[in-house]
């Protein structure tokens, strides 16, 4: 049901796309492997697939060991896709988990997406210990009331109200 | 292959693309090449996550309505309802571990239905 719900719409040029990181796996565990993964889930979304990936393809498909993207084609190929959305979202789950040495490449790519995308918006969950990376690599982000959730049910994660969760504003 | 068993040859349609309407676009080499396909195999290509195994993944483990919480904040609304450069962009939620941040399925169908 929810899938259906979210097919019916992905066609509204709306597109969300969400990565998953976590210790155990081990296709994304590099900022190459996050953005691959975004975009392939923007393009999925949208009704043209940019000529700059066709060609991509193309000229990968024509080799017998024809390369990958590099990280800075599949940002800029992203930054693109994501333009030409009314809306786009970005879900990042776990960034904690994501591979510490692999980190600043990603914060970067984010950035520069964040930056030249409008109508993006980010949604990042992780464990307290990167809170400090956000604000490094989002400067100016006021720290907002926020809230944090305790464990437990619906009927607690209500009840904490009061915690705190954190927002984040360009400077 | 005959030529008339090859014109009633079945569209296979990607269940990830939406808004396929004419699987017939290219003939090469005596291939027909679908728009779906080919964007399959460009998807295929640029990254070999599929995203619903592990958001099917993620839901049988998630407990029912934690997390949901966040999707009733003020904060949360104004970032995905919000489209002027005022509002903003990046949303971070944090917490311990078991506290329930890995639900973004519910965030994702929040985001779409109401754009």
């Amino acid at each position: 049901m929810i899938d259906k719900l979210c097919d019916a719409f992905d066609g509204d040029n709306v597109v969300v796309a969400c990565v998953y990181c976590d210790f155990y796996s081990h296709k994304e565990q590099s900022a190459t492997g996050v953005l691959a993964a975004l975009l392939k889930q923007v393009i999925a979304g949208v009704e043209q697939i940019p000529e700059e990936i066709k060609e991509g393809f193309d000229r990968a498909k024509r080799k017998v060991d024809g390369r990958a993207l590099r990280l800075t084609e599949i940002q800029a190929m992203l930054v693109k896709s994501i333009r030409s959305l009314r809306r786009g979202f970005i879900c990042i789950d776990g960034l904690d988990e994501f591979p510490i040495r692999e980190r600043p490449e990603l914060w970067d790519s984010l950035q520069h997406i964040v930056r030249d995308c409008p109508s993006l918006r980010l949604f990042i969950t992780g464990r307290p210990l990167i809170r400090e990376e956000v604000m490094n690599y989002f400067p100016g982000y006021p720290d907002l009331p926020a809230v944090k959730p305790t464990q437990g049910s619906e009927q607690s994660d209500r009840s904490s109200l009061g915690g705190r969760t954190r927002l984040a504003r360009p400077g | 292959m005959g030529s008339a068993a090859y014109q009633k040859s079945p569209i296979t349609i990607n269940q990830n693309i939406g808004n396929i309407t004419d699987g017939y676009k290219n003939v090469w080499n005596n291939c027909v090449v679908s728009v779906s396909d080919e964007k399959r195999q460009i998807l295929e290509w640029l990254s070999p996550m599929i995203p619903r195994e592990r958001h099917q993944a993620v839901s049988e483990r998630r407990v029912e309505g934690v997390g949901n919480w966040i999707l009733r904040t003020k904060e949360f609304e104004n970032w995905h309802t919000g489209e002027d450069q005022a509002v903003n962009p990046v949303l971070f939620y944090y917490g311990d571990p078991g506290v329930g941040k890995t639900y973004l399925r519910c965030v994702k169908v929040t985001l779409l239905k109401y754009q």
